[in-house]
């Protein structure tokens, strides 16, 4: 357990099963996803339908896995996008000092001052409707805590032994920060882009629940949920199916993080 | 003293940032809003009626200042949808979120405290996997579904409260705390299996302490030195992320509105959004976010208070 061998072996298994459920949605699925059969309405998981059936009679599972992929997509470029501007902040934050460090702090604590749901509200209402604008919103979202520890850790090692002495040696900032602080700060950073995911994933859901995320016809979990909710007594596998695949992909990014961070940690 | 002017002096300065990226925000919107809001298929009076309405008809600045001025005297604008004032409707649906947010905010820490405490107490044993396998469930479970959940098991099976029935607090006190524990909970489960694994950690750390070591060398019970010594040390170090709680009551609260149907500021907010009500998301923003900085700031202060070495940490 020290070691956290456990977590990740828990993690690897839950994020690789998804992942795999969604990158084999690209080679197609067991049913079209918006085909209609009014003759299978509402039926209970069997083996022709391993998830069961909507309202409209279309194979949950086969839009479980689909929108499992545009939830992974959402969440894997929500990070990179918030992990490189992050670092460019967090690096010249921290290696600058000063009042360049001050404004981006400042600036860094006003986003952070709102919630991040509050955030992707935002940024929600005041661009057009589009498919990405979710990516946009959760971006913004998870910049501030990111910078954040780009930014310790620059300032742990700007002035690290190895870092001087390259200094003396004549290289430039770019290179000295580029070539000798990042690769130490973004072991540092590892975790939280694991965590990042899964709150990548409990934000889109959430968003596409209320309407405001990935929009239909493309299925995600969270519309998913929204539309099982009326018939939650009579249908319940309409709801527990996306919903359990959001928390093991929840759970699983959790375990990852975890593993990751007692690594670094012993 | 020189602590408390400088938070002060960063509380203003949050607060005209947070002001400022609010408008800002809502003023870059890529077109006109007066067209976004009425479609295209509105004529050129009704826009610049609504125009003049929104006052995205004045400078920049002009619309800025006359904002944030009203703002500060209380009167945060018009709602386009419910032509009605956004003071008014806040104040109509804040006693409602508050009150939820409140009854969460006793939920987390009543169940998350002794459990955080028991399961330190029972460490390496099979009741703290159980343990730790029910926070990690309920770090991981969206508050939307579990709140699909709640309705589902409490409402529609066990009767135990009526879902999309809300009772309000004014006709019947006890129909509407039976109403709103379910939504309460909802928004409070995420938060205490973050707690419970937080105050297991600090009750641990406090456990290798030398004050603990000398309690037991005395002959003091565990179970003595866990609630007399311990755990006021552990309880201290929950107050720092206070901040954070309410937030995440507030941001939980957003969602969990919507699904149990509270008529709250949450379900007000989204409507807003849903709506393109300009002029009230904004000034929802607003509040809520000033609300939030305003939190943390007492937040900081309390922790002065109760705990004076983190002033000089």
């Amino acid at each position: 357990m020290k070691s956290g061998k456990t977590e990740m072996i828990i993690g690897c298994v839950l994020v690789g099963i998804i992942a795999l459920l969604a990158v084999g949605s690209l080679f197609g699925t067991p049913y079209d996803i918006n085909a209609m059969d009014n003759t299978a309405r509402m039926q209970a998981p069997s083996a022709a339908h391993l998830f069961g059936t909507d309202n409209y009679g279309r194979d949950i599972f086969s839009r479980a896995i689909v929108g499992a992929r545009f939830t992974l997509i959402v969440a894997v470029s929500t990070v990179i996008g918030s992990t490189l501007i992050s670092i460019v902040l967090g690096l010249i934050s921290g290696y600058a000092g000063g009042i360049v460090d001050e404004v981006i702090m400042r600036v860094i604590d006003a986003v952070n001052s709102f919630p991040g749901i509050l955030i992707a509200l935002i940024i929600v209402t005041v661009m057009e409707h589009g498919s990405y604008t979710i990516i946009v919103a959760l971006i913004i979202m998870f910049i501030p805590s990111f910078t954040r520890i780009v930014r310790t850790g620059t300032l742990q090692y700007k002035n690290a032994d190895f870092v001087r002495s390259n200094r003396g040696f004549g290289d430039s900032d770019i290179r000295l920060l580029l070539v000798h602080i990042l690769p130490n700060v973004f072991p540092l950073l590892l975790s939280s882009i694991v965590v990042g995911l899964s709150n990548a994933i409990l934000a889109e859901s959430s968003m596409s629940y209320l309407g405001l995320g990935i929009q239909p016809p493309t299925p995600s979990w969270g519309r998913m949920l929204y539309e099982a909710q009326s018939y939650i007594l009579s249908a319940p596998w309409m709801a527990l199916a996306p919903g359990f695949m959001i928390v093991a992909a929840i759970i699983g990014l959790n375990c990852i993080g975890e593993g990751i961070r007692r690594k670094y940690l012993n | 003293m020189h602590y408390l002017a400088k938070k002060t002096l960063i509380l203003f300065l949050t607060l005209l940032l947070v002001s400022l990226f609010t408008f800002v925000a809502f003023h870059i919107i890529p077109g006109d809003p007066a067209r976004l809001i009425l479609g295209t298929q509105a004529t050129d009076e009704k826009l610049e009626m609504l125009r003049h309405q929104l006052g995205t008809d004045r400078p920049l600045s002009d619309q800025y200042l006359s904002w944030i001025g009203g703002f500060l005297k209380g009167d945060f604008g018009t709602s386009i949808r419910y032509s009605m004032p956004v003071k008014n409707l806040i104040g109509e649906r804040l006693p409602v979120t508050l009150l939820l947010g409140l009854i969460s905010l006793a939920l987390i820490l009543l169940i998350s405290i002794p459990i955080g405490i028991f399961s330190a107490r029972v460490k390496d044993t099979f009741l703290e996997q159980v343990i730790s396998f029910f926070t990690m469930a309920g770090i991981s479970t969206p508050g939307f579904f579990l709140s699909i959940l709640f309705i589902w098991i409490f409402g529609l099976i066990l009767r135990i409260f009526t879902p999309g029935q809300y009772v309000s607090y004014q006709t019947d006190l006890s129909g509407f705390l039976q109403f709103m524990f379910f939504p309460a909970l909802a928004i409070a489960v995420p938060q205490i299996a973050t707690l419970v694994k937080y105050i297991r950690a600090s009750m641990l750390d406090e456990l290798g302490r030398d004050y603990v070591r000398t309690a037991k060398g005395k002959g003091a019970s565990l179970t003595s030195i866990l609630y007399s010594h311990v755990f006021r040390n552990a309880v201290v170090s929950v107050i720092p992320l206070f901040g954070m709680i309410i937030g995440s009551i507030f941001s939980g609260s957003i969602i969990v509105e919507q699904v149990f149907g509270v008529p709250g500021i949450g379900r007000l907010l989204i409507s807003s959004v849903t709506g393109r009500d300009f002029p009230l998301t904004q000034a929802l923003v607003m509040y809520v976010a000033t609300i939030i900085v305003i939190t943390n700031f007492l937040v900081d202060i309390l922790i002065q208070v109760i705990d004076p070495r983190i002033r000089l940490s």
